[in-house]
Formats: C-alpha cells, structure tokens, sequence
C-alpha cells in the first residue's frame, strides 16, 4: 500500500491517525526483538500527538501534509526531549534540547516521531555493527547486514515498523542500507536540506535523506524538509517546485550515462548484470544509453576518507564529558580528565577514525595527506561535470556487492571501507543520488543527477520500480 | 608510524589508549595509511584543492540577538551543574 494515500484518507476523516499509527505498534512489537532497528521507540507519545490529530480532523481543523503518519528518525538528528545518542555510549542518556530543523518541520506538518533508528556509532560505518546498542538485522535475511550508517532506517521500513524514514547520508548512509534492504534511499543535493541538529561527522559531506518503500513516498517526504533554514548557513534555496508533482515517467528524451568505473574491478558480476538489465529497461522506453567515464575514480575512496576523518576529528572534539554526554566523576586534571572520557564513551571505530584524522591533519603531513584529497576532489568535480554535460542523468550500481553476513567484516576495517566504493564519490561532489530496488531485491541501482534534480532522479527511479513491480 | 607517533597522535586527539591496544592501533592504522598513499600516485599538478563544493561564498547576518535556551534548560545534560554554570574539570593544581 502506498503511505500517502493513507494520509490522504486520514486527513478526509476516513482513517482515524491513531488506529494507523497502533498497525505500526502491532507490528513493532511483533518484530522490534528479532531486527532491532530502534534504539529508542516513543510509543506513548506517538499515541498521544496521534489522538490529538484525530480530533483536530474531527473538529474540521486544518492538518500539515504528514496529517499524523509515524516516522522513524535515524538518531543522529536531535529530537526534543526525546533522547539522541547517534548510536553511541558518548551520548547514552543525552536528551536534547532543542529539535533539527527537518523535526521541526515534520512536526509543523503534523507528522508523528515513532522511534529512533539504529546506526553506526557517530554514522561511522556501512553495516550498523559499530552500534553501542548492537547491530540491526537485515529484515530480508537476518543473519545479514542492513547495510549502514543508517541501517535501523532502513530495516524499519523494510519490515513495517514505520511509512516514512530519515536517514543521513555522508558517504553513503541512506543509499547503502536502501540498497541492502530493498528500499528507496534519496541523498538529496548537498545543501538543500538543512543539517542544523544533526549530529556532525562531516560537514562538508553530511546531508539528510529520506529512506521509504516507493518513490512517491520519497518525493513527497523530500518536499516537506527540503529548502533553506537561517540555522544551517550551508543551507540553500531549493527552486520554488514540489518534487512530488514533478514526478513523470516520459524518458524518451532523455540521455543515461553509464560511468564505465561503476562496474569495474570490485563489482560484483551478480551487480553488474542486475544494473544492466535496469538500463536495458530504461532503453526499450526511449531513452539514449551512453557511455562515461570518470578517470579520477579511483582514488575517490582514499580521497573521501581522508576529508572525512579529517573533519571527524575536529567535529568530534566537542564531547569532552562537560557540557554533556558521558561523564566521569574522577577527580583529574582537564587533559586526562578529557582523555579518560573519550577512551571510554567512544567505541572503537570511532577512535579509529579520529586518530587517523588527526594524525592527516597533523603538521608535516597535512599536504601529503588532507591537501591532496581536497585537490583529487577538484579532479573528481571536474569528472562529474563532464560526464553530466554528456549526458542527463548517471546510472550505475549502488554497492559493490549483495548484503553480507553480520560479523563478516567488522574485524578488518579496511574491507568495510571498499564497501563505500561507488557512493563516496556523489558525497564528494555534492550530487544528488538515489538508489532504487532492482529485480532482485538487495541489489540497489545508483541514479545520479546534477544539483537540485532529485524531481529527475526520483522520476527515472519511478520507472525502474514499475518495471520491476 | 612507531608507537611513539601513535601516543603522540592520541595525545593531541585527547585519547587515552591502554598499553595493550597500542600494537592493534598501530598495525589497523598502518593498514589504512598504507592504502592512503595511493593518493601519491594522481598527478595534481595545478589542480586547486575543493574544500567546499556548492560555490558559496561568506554568508552574513545581522548579528541580533535572539530567544535561545535558558540557564536551566542548557545545563540539562551537564554531570555537574553548579551555581548556573559548567563545571570543568581543573586546569591547575
């Protein structure tokens, strides 16, 4: 069933917001314990907000465009009141005081927070197993991963914990668990969704996205938190248009490119095939096929990672177990004072990732290392630009490979990193990216666009999913 | 990368690692590092780094001053509160 019709149907009085929200409760509860894709659920006060909107319908008031529908928000995005951890023992008991922007302005449209999803600590990860709270199952096959940062996301939209899912997305978050879960992931536009209450790994990287089962679900959850706040100075105007309205499925004039480096080394033949069946699809409805390239591809994964870690470490550098967050009651001086709680709230990974950051960012190697990123990702905007005036839009894989099993990777950091391969590049550039369900379930088709075409991406995955239903 | 960089790099990341976890930090980090020089082998020549990619240049606002949290409601989450103010731990003996 499509979500939105639900709330069209709750919005005519025809289907009361609470009696919805309780199919999701039933559901959670049936399920929650085997998936594990909530760190906090907030089942009371969802029935609460859901009772109230009930009656506003019923007292023939106005209600937003969410109309009271549940959505599960990743929890690295603050929620008022409603503890955030960002999957970390750092922030275990932390409850904000203030909301994210896209909370704000969920709850402007009468949406519903069911819960906080799972993800890897601090968002750093591909498989939702560097979670304090433990991993999250894949809901098509629980001995694998959901994929990650943003696998709780995912999974609970794959197995009908919530319609509407947040998701954020710094190399890959939202597009990597969509994949894996057979979901629609969109990383919208760098800018275009403001980033302020979420809970910093990247700056340059980080953006929101949304993760749902449809398109259609997708486009119009899109609308609602897209455009500028005064909060987030990266933030930008998105043109004045609704993406859901735009959605057409006419391809006839349209040019695909398919960036050759997507399928090569690494890719999986299983990927490789699936994707291209995609495109043949895309084809026999008129549209042209062509060949691209991207030549600085290949250092995109060495090269994302070290802006990453770069500005990991420097981001992170607030928890200092003061202000708030973990806390220690020993009695030291303020340099091991900060040490012993960092070792302690922080997980491995974490730890990982700042070392290495710092070390990049450190005097004598800031050139070999952080100055040389920034200029392969001149080359690779360059790359991208080319190839986008070649064509209209970019289709490729989204992972390199089908879900793998949990504890499969985890030991040896370096091969969960080449996990990232094909979505680190768009976080890069600041593209928007989409991944939509294949013929085979787990297996994500990558469509890229220029910025602020998420209408033409979005559409271009409309047709892929028909093609597949 | 010895292990006298690693305890100097958690020095300045304000880490405290245990003597034990040294080597397995040394070893994951080398491995990482030694993937990183890659980067050693794309001709960048006059290409100018890209810090940021949308093209924005300095955005201003009027500087006013504005509702935001009060006292209470800031010291929330702190461990130790005291007297309105964050209380950090010393900087001196």
């Amino acid at each position: 069933m499509n979500h939105i019709e639900s709330i069209l149907k709750i919005k005519k009085g025809e289907l009361s917001s609470l009696e919805y929200l309780e199919k999701f409760i039933d559901q959670i509860n049936k399920k929650e314990d085997e998936i594990n894709a909530f760190i906090t659920l907030n089942e009371e006060k969802a029935r609460e907000k859901a009772k109230e909107i009930d009656k506003k319908i019923n007292n023939g008031k106005e209600v937003g465009k969410l109309a009271g529908t549940p959505i599960a928000i990743k929890d690295s995005i603050i929620t008022k009141n409603l503890r955030t951890t960002c999957g970390s023992q750092m922030l275990k008991d932390f409850s904000p005081q203030y909301d994210a922007d896209v909370i704000k302005k969920i709850k402007k449209e009468d949406g519903i927070i069911i819960g906080k999803t799972n993800c890897d600590e601090f968002c750093m990860g591909t498989s939702t197993e560097t979670s304090y709270f433990g991993p999250t199952h894949n809901p098509i096959d629980h001995e694998k991963v959901p994929g990650g940062s943003s696998g709780g996301s995912a999974a609970a939209i794959k197995y009908g914990a919530s319609p509407f899912s947040l998701g954020s997305d710094t190399g890959g978050s939202v597009r990597c668990p969509a994949s894996f879960c057979g979901t629609v992931g969109l990383k919208p536009t760098y800018g275009s969704i403001s980033r302020y209450g979420l809970i910093a790994y990247a700056s340059s990287l980080d953006q929101i996205g949304t993760i749902t089962n449809t398109i259609e679900e997708s486009a119009y959850l899109f609308d609602v938190i897209k455009g500028k706040t005064k909060n987030d100075s990266t933030s930008l105007k998105y043109p004045d248009r609704d993406v859901y309205e735009e959605l057409d499925t006419d391809i006839s004039q349209k040019t695909i490119g398919v960036p050759q480096e997507f399928f090569g080394e690494g890719v999986d033949q299983e990927v490789n095939e699936e994707v291209k069946k995609s495109i043949k699809d895309l084809e026999d409805q008129g549209a042209k096929i062509k060949s691209v390239n991207i030549p600085s591809m290949e250092y995109a994964l060495a090269a994302y990672y070290l802006v990453a870690i770069g500005e990991a470490s420097s981001n992170l550098a607030r928890f200092d177990g003061v202000r708030y967050g973990h806390y220690s009651n020993k009695n030291k001086d303020w340099e091991d004072y900060f040490s012993e709680v960092r070792r302690e709230g922080f997980g491995k990974e974490v730890k990982r990732r700042i070392m290495l950051g710092t070390y990049a960012l450190s005097a004598g190697y800031y050139e070999k290392y952080y100055q040389k990123a920034l200029k392969i990702r001149t080359l690779l905007k360059n790359d991208f630009e080319r190839a986008l005036n070649e064509s209209d839009l970019l289709v490729a894989p989204t992972m390199p490979f089908k879900p793998f099993e949990l504890g499969e990777k985890i030991e040896d950091p370096l091969s969960l990193y080449f996990a990232d391969i094909l979505t680190v590049p768009i976080n890069m550039v600041g593209l928007p990216a989409l991944s939509v369900p294949s013929k085979e379930e787990d297996i994500g088709i990558q469509i890229i666009g220029e910025p602020f075409s998420e209408g033409e991406i979005l559409s271009t995955g409309k047709i892929i999913e028909e093609e597949n239903q | 990368m010895d292990k006298e960089t690693i305890e100097k790099v958690a020095n300045l990341s304000k880490l405290a690692v245990e003597e034990g976890e040294l080597s397995d930090f040394k070893d994951e980090l080398l491995n990482i590092l030694d993937y990183f020089d890659k980067l050693d082998e794309a001709n960048t020549e006059n290409v100018p780094p890209t810090s940021h990619v949308m093209e924005i240049i300095n955005k201003m606002r009027e500087d006013e001053v504005e509702k935001e949290l009060d006292n209470e409601s800031a010291l929330k989450n702190s461990s130790n509160p005291q007297e309105g103010y964050f209380k950090g731990p010393k900087v001196r003996d």
